[in-house]
C-alpha cells in the first residue's frame, strides 16, 4: 500500500510539474509601418477577388496589441523593417513624428529597416544606439537639423558592423536579445537590411554589412548556437533582409538552430507559415495594414507547436483612443492652415506649404505600386517626367512605397465610392524621399543592360543576387521580356513607346532621380541610382529656380489635370509569369512543395552515341489544391560528375527543368531528363517540385 | 462445391496479381529504310534508381531477315541470348546487351515484363530498343528519347509506353497465363482440393 503511494505521488508530481512548464508564447510582429500612422486605403485578396479597403493606422494597431496582450500576458512585441521612414510627417521630421506613437506601443525589440538609414548615418546613430556619450551625441546633433528622437525599445543587427565612430570594429548594434516569458527564455537575432550602400553609398558611411548567403548561414547558426548555450528555449530571427533571403537562410541553416523567421522589408502577407529544410518556419506580415500573431504552446521537452496568424488592421478594429490622441499630436502641424516647413536636409529646399489634407486632384484611372513588374503609378508617374524634361525616355526606382488610391466612381468597402481624391499626403507616400530629378544621356545597349540588371535584381532565383525593390519604372519604351530566362537573359527586346526600333548605338536622352549625392553639373554619371550615364545635370523647376522635386512636378501635373494613363502596359512578359494575386508574392518566390504530391522517376534510356541517359519525371498532385505555375522539378542529390544536359535553369546551383502550366488536384504532368556523367557512377537523383516564382 | 471453386480461383488469382504483372508485347520494327546497313541492335532494361522493384524482361522470338553478327557486349544483370531467350533483369543500374546487326526489311521480337505490383517507391525501369549504325549515331529514333522504343514498368506493375518511333508497332500477343500466375492459380486449386478431402 505505501509503495503505491508513493508511485501516485511521483506519477502526480510529474504531472503537476508538466503542468507547470506548459505555457503558450505570443510573438506579435508589425512590419514595415513606413511611418503610416494613420489608415490609408490598401488593395487586399477577398474571396478570391482584389479589393480595396482601409487598413493601417497605430490606433488601431495599439488597440489589437492591447486584445493579445490582456488574452496572453506572455507576449512579446516585436517592430521590424521600415519605421520612421515612408511618410510626409516623417520626411519633415526625420522620422520624429513616429517615435511618440511608436514608443507607446509598447514594443519590446526591433529592428531597422533600410529606409530608417535614409536621413544619414548620423541620423542613424542617434536614433538607433543607445549607448553614446554626451560628447558623441553633441558631435553627430551638429551635424543633423533636428534633434532625433529615440525608440524606447531597443533595436537589434548582428549583421552590422561599425567602422567608425562609436562601437568601431565591433556591431553598432546588439546583435541579439533575449527575454523570458511564462518561465522561458527566447533568444532574437536582429538582421537589418544589407542593401543600404546600393541604395547610396553615402548612407553607409561608418557601416559595413555581412554580404552573402554563406556567411549568414554562419552567423545565424553561430548566434542561434550562443544563445541556446545561454539557456534560450526557443530562438527567434527578426530579419529585414526581406522574404526571399529569409527562405533561402531558412534552408541552409543548421537544423533545429532556429525556430521561426519574422521577415519584413518585401511586404509580403504569409498566411500559411512558410516550411524550410531547417525546419525553421518563415512569416511576413506584410506591412502597415496587419499585424502578425505567433503563438507558441510550449511544453518543456517537446517540440514546440506553432500557430500563425495575420491580423487584419482594418476598420473593425476600434481606434485607441490615448494611441489617437498621440498620432494626432504628431501630424497636427501638417495639417495646420500653413505649415510652412522645409525639410530638414542639407541643401534640400523642398516644402510643405499646404495642409497635407489638401486635394491637388481626383484620378478617374487607378494608382498604385502593387506589381513588381509595371505599375500604374510608376507609369502615370514617368509619362509625366518624360512630359516635363521632354526627354525620350524616363525613369522611377522601383520602390515598394504607396496608398492605392481607386479611381473615382470605384465602388469599395461598405459601398463607399471612391472620388478618386489625390491629396498631398498621397503624393508624400509614393515619393517619402527628398531625391530631386535630373536629365542625361544614354546609349541604347547600356539602357538595356541597365534593364537586365534591374531585372535580375528582382526577379534572380539567387537571392542573394537580390536588391532594393520592385522593377524600376519606365516611360517612352517598349520593353519585351521573358522572367523565366536566367539572369542577364531576360531583356528581349526595347523600342520606342510609338514602335520605332532602338539599335545599340542610339544614344537616348533620359530623367530620372537624383540622390542627394549624385554629381548633376552636368558631368554626373548616375541617374536613377544606376551608373552609365553621361552629361546628367540638376532638372531646375521652373518655378523655384531650384531643383526640381517630384513631389512639386507630380503635384504640378494633378493640379493641371496633366497625369497620363498608368493602366498602359509597355512591359510585356512572353513568359506571362503569373503576378499577384495569381501568385500570393508581388516579388515573385519560388517555393517548395512540401506535401500533397508524388514523383515517379522512369527507368534511363543510354544512348550509345550522345552518352547521354534519359529518363522521364512525371508529377501528380495527390493534395486537394492546384499547385500554381510556373511549376520546376528541382534535381538534387545527384551523384559528382553527373549533370542534367537539358537543364532549364539553376536554383542555388542545382539543375530545374520547367512543367508547363499549373497543376490541378488528381491531374500528372511529365518532363523528360538528361543526364550526362563523366564518373562512371550510377545515376541517382532526388526530384523536388517548386511551385511559383519565376 | 462448384460455388466455392469459383471463389477459390477469383482469390487466387487476386493473390497472384496483387504480387506480379505481366506484360507481353510483340514489336516489330520496320527497316526497310536502313535495310543492308550495318550496325547494333541495343537492347536495355535500367531502373531510374535502386529503389525500383526487381523486376525483369524476356525477349524471345527474334525474328528478321537482317542477320545477328557475333559481336556481343553484355552488361549488367543480363543472361541468355537472342538466338533464344534474353533475359535483362534491373539488379544493376546498366543493365544492356548490345549485338553487331545487318539490317534486313524488318526485324520482330516478343518481350514480356514482368514487375511486381507492390511496390510505392516511385521508381520504374525502363525496357528500351535502340538501332545504331557502325559509329553509333541512332537510327529510327524516337526524337526525344534517342531509342527507337521506350516501355516503362511502373512501380505499380503497369507499363507505359513513353517513345516509339514511326517505324516501330506494338501488339499484344495472344494471352497465354503467365508461369506464375497459372503455378498459383494451380496451386490454389490443389489446396481447395485438399481442403474438401480432409473435410470428408
Amino acid at each position: 500500500m505505501k509503495h503505491r503511494i508513493t508511485k501516485l505521488t511521483i506519477g502526480l508530481g510529474v504531472l503537476l510539474s508538466m503542468q507547470a512548464s506548459a505555457v503558450t508564447l505570443t510573438f506579435i510582429e508589425n512590419n514595415d509601418l513606413h511611418a503610416h500612422l494613420t489608415p490609408a486605403l490598401d488593395k487586399v485578396v477577398k474571396n478570391g477577388q482584389v479589393v480595396y479597403e482601409s487598413r493601417g493606422g497605430l490606433a488601431r494597431v495599439a488597440t489589437l496589441v492591447k486584445q493579445i496582450r490582456a488574452s496572453n500576458p506572455n507576449s512579446v512585441l516585436m517592430n521590424i523593417g521600415d519605421t520612421y521612414h515612408g511618410g510626409v510627417e516623417a520626411l519633415y521630421t526625420l522620422g520624429n513624428a513616429v517615435v511618440d506613437p511608436l514608443n507607446a506601443l509598447g514594443v519590446d525589440v526591433g529592428v531597422p529597416g533600410n529606409w530608417d538609414f535614409t536621413y544619414g548615418p548620423n541620423a542613424f546613430r542617434l536614433r538607433y544606439v543607445s549607448g553614446l556619450s554626451t560628447l558623441q551625441r553633441n558631435a553627430l546633433q551638429r551635424t543633423v537639423q533636428v534633434t532625433i528622437k529615440q525608440p524606447n525599445f531597443p533595436n537589434i543587427a548582428a549583421n552590422m558592423q561599425s567602422t567608425a565612430g562609436y562601437n568601431a570594429g565591433t556591431l553598432l548594434l546588439p546583435g541579439t536579445y533575449t527575454k523570458t516569458m511564462g518561465g522561458v527564455k527566447v533568444g532574437f537575432i536582429g538582421l537589418t537590411s544589407d542593401i543600404v550602400a546600393q541604395m547610396d553609398a553615402a548612407l553607409a558611411t561608418g557601416f559595413s554589412f555581412t554580404q552573402g548567403e554563406s556567411a549568414y548561414r554562419d552567423l545565424i547558426n553561430n548566434q542561434a548556437q550562443t544563445l541556446r548555450s545561454q539557456g534560450a528555449q526557443l530562438v527567434m530571427v527578426m530579419s529585414e533582409l526581406g522574404l526571399q533571403k529569409d527562405y533561402r537562410l531558412a534552408d541552409v541553416i543548421n537544423t533545429g538552430a532556429v525556430d521561426v523567421f519574422f521577415s519584413a522589408h518585401t511586404h509580403d502577407t504569409i498566411f500559411t507559415p512558410l516550411k524550410t529544410k531547417s525546419g525553421a518556419l518563415v512569416v511576413e506580415s506584410g506591412h502597415s495594414g496587419w499585424l502578425g500573431r505567433m503563438d507558441v504552446d510550449f511544453v518543456s521537452g517537446q517540440k514546440p507547436v506553432f500557430n500563425w496568424t495575420l491580423l487584419a488592421v482594418d476598420a473593425r478594429v476600434a481606434e485607441d483612443s490615448a494611441m489617437k490622441l498621440l498620432v494626432d499630436t504628431a501630424r497636427a502641424p501638417f495639417l495646420a492652415a500653413n505649415p510652412n516647413l522645409t525639410v530638414p536636409m542639407i541643401n534640400t529646399t523642398l516644402k510643405l506649404t499646404q495642409p497635407i489634407n489638401t486635394v491637388l486632384s481626383h484620378v478617374y484611372l487607378p494608382l498604385d505600386r502593387e506589381q513588381a513588374l509595371e505599375s500604374t503609378f510608376n507609369n502615370a508617374w514617368v509619362d509625366t517626367q518624360r512630359q516635363q524634361s521632354a526627354t525620350d525616355i524616363a525613369i522611377t526606382p522601383g520602390f515598394r512605397m504607396d496608398a492605392p488610391i481607386p479611381a473615382a466612381g470605384t465602388q469599395y468597402e461598405d459601398n463607399h465610392i471612391a472620388d478618386g481624391a489625390v491629396t498631398i499626403e498621397d503624393v508624400y507616400r509614393y515619393f517619402p524621399v527628398a531625391y530631386t530629378l535630373g536629365t542625361g544621356n544614354v546609349q541604347a545597349a547600356t539602357l538595356k543592360s541597365i534593364i537586365e540588371g534591374d531585372l535580375s535584381s528582382v526577379y534572380s532565383l539567387d537571392s542573394f543576387a537580390q536588391a532594393g525593390g520592385w522593377a524600376s519604372g519606365w516611360a517612352g519604351l517598349n520593353i519585351s521580356v521573358d522572367l523565366s530566362r536566367p539572369d542577364g537573359q531576360r531583356v528581349q527586346s526595347i523600342a520606342h513607346s510609338n514602335g520605332t526600333p532602338i539599335a545599340d548605338t542610339d544614344v537616348l536622352s533620359a530623367s530620372g532621380c537624383l540622390r542627394p549625392n549624385d554629381v548633376a553639373d552636368g558631368t554626373g554619371t548616375v541617374l536613377c541610382s544606376f551608373n552609365g550615364f553621361t552629361n546628367v545635370k540638376s532638372l531646375i523647376n521652373p518655378a523655384t529656380g531650384n531643383p526640381w522635386y517630384p513631389q512639386e512636378m507630380f503635384s504640378l501635373a494633378l493640379t493641371q489635370g496633366l497625369l497620363g494613363d498608368g493602366t498602359r502596359i509597355s512591359v510585356t512578359d512572353l513568359a506571362a509569369t503569373p503576378a499577384w494575386p495569381q501568385q500570393p508574392y508581388v516579388q515573385p518566390l519560388a517555393e517548395r512543395v512540401t506535401a500533397g504530391t508524388k514523383f515517379s522517376k522512369s527507368g534511363l534510356v543510354y544512348n550509345a552515341g550522345s552518352k547521354i541517359y534519359t529518363g522521364q519525371i512525371t508529377l501528380t498532385n495527390t493534395g486537394t489544391t492546384t499547385l500554381g505555375a510556373p511549376l520546376k522539378v528541382v534535381i538534387e542529390g545527384l551523384p559528382s560528375g553527373v549533370t542534367v544536359v537539358n537543364a532549364n535553369g539553376s536554383y542555388y546551383n542545382l539543375p530545374y527543368l520547367k512543367l508547363t502550366g499549373s497543376l490541378a488536384p488528381g491531374n500528372s504532368v511529365s518532363v523528360q531528363v538528361q543526364f550526362k556523367s563523366t564518373s562512371g557512377s550510377a545515376i541517382t537523383y532526388t526530384p523536388t517540385a517548386y511551385s511559383g516564382g519565376v | 462445391m462448384i460455388r466455392k471453386i469459383i471463389i477459390a480461383c477469383l482469390l487466387t488469382l487476386l493473390a497472384s496479381h496483387s504480387i506480379w504483372a505481366s506484360t507481353s508485347l510483340q514489336a516489330t520494327v520496320d527497316t526497310s529504310s536502313i535495310a543492308g546497313q550495318t550496325g547494333w541492335l541495343d537492347f536495355q532494361f535500367n531502373p531510374a534508381d535502386f529503389n525500383a522493384p526487381s523486376a525483369a524482361t524476356t525477349i524471345t522470338a527474334v525474328n528478321s531477315n537482317g542477320t545477328l553478327l557475333s559481336s556481343v557486349t553484355a552488361s549488367g544483370d543480363v543472361s541468355g541470348n537472342l538466338g533464344s531467350a534474353l533475359v535483362l533483369g534491373n539488379s544493376q543500374a546498366f543493365n544492356d546487351w548490345l549485338q553487331g546487326f545487318t539490317f534486313g526489311n524488318s526485324l520482330s521480337f516478343l518481350f514480356n515484363i514482368d514487375v511486381p505490383l507492390t511496390n510505392t517507391s516511385g521508381s520504374g525501369t525502363a525496357f528500351s530498343l535502340s538501332l545504331y549504325d557502325s559509329a553509333f549515331n541512332s537510327l529510327l529514333a524516337d526524337s526525344i528519347w534517342g531509342a527507337a522504343l521506350v516501355v516503362n514498368a511502373n512501380d505499380n506493375g503497369s507499363t507505359d509506353i513513353l517513345g516509339q518511333s514511326a517505324q516501330v508497332s506494338l501488339s499484344t500477343p495472344s494471352a497465354v497465363p503467365e508461369p506464375q500466375t497459372l503455378s498459383l492459380f494451380l496451386t490454389g486449386l490443389g489446396l481447395l482440393g485438399l481442403r474438401r478431402y480432409r473435410k470428408q
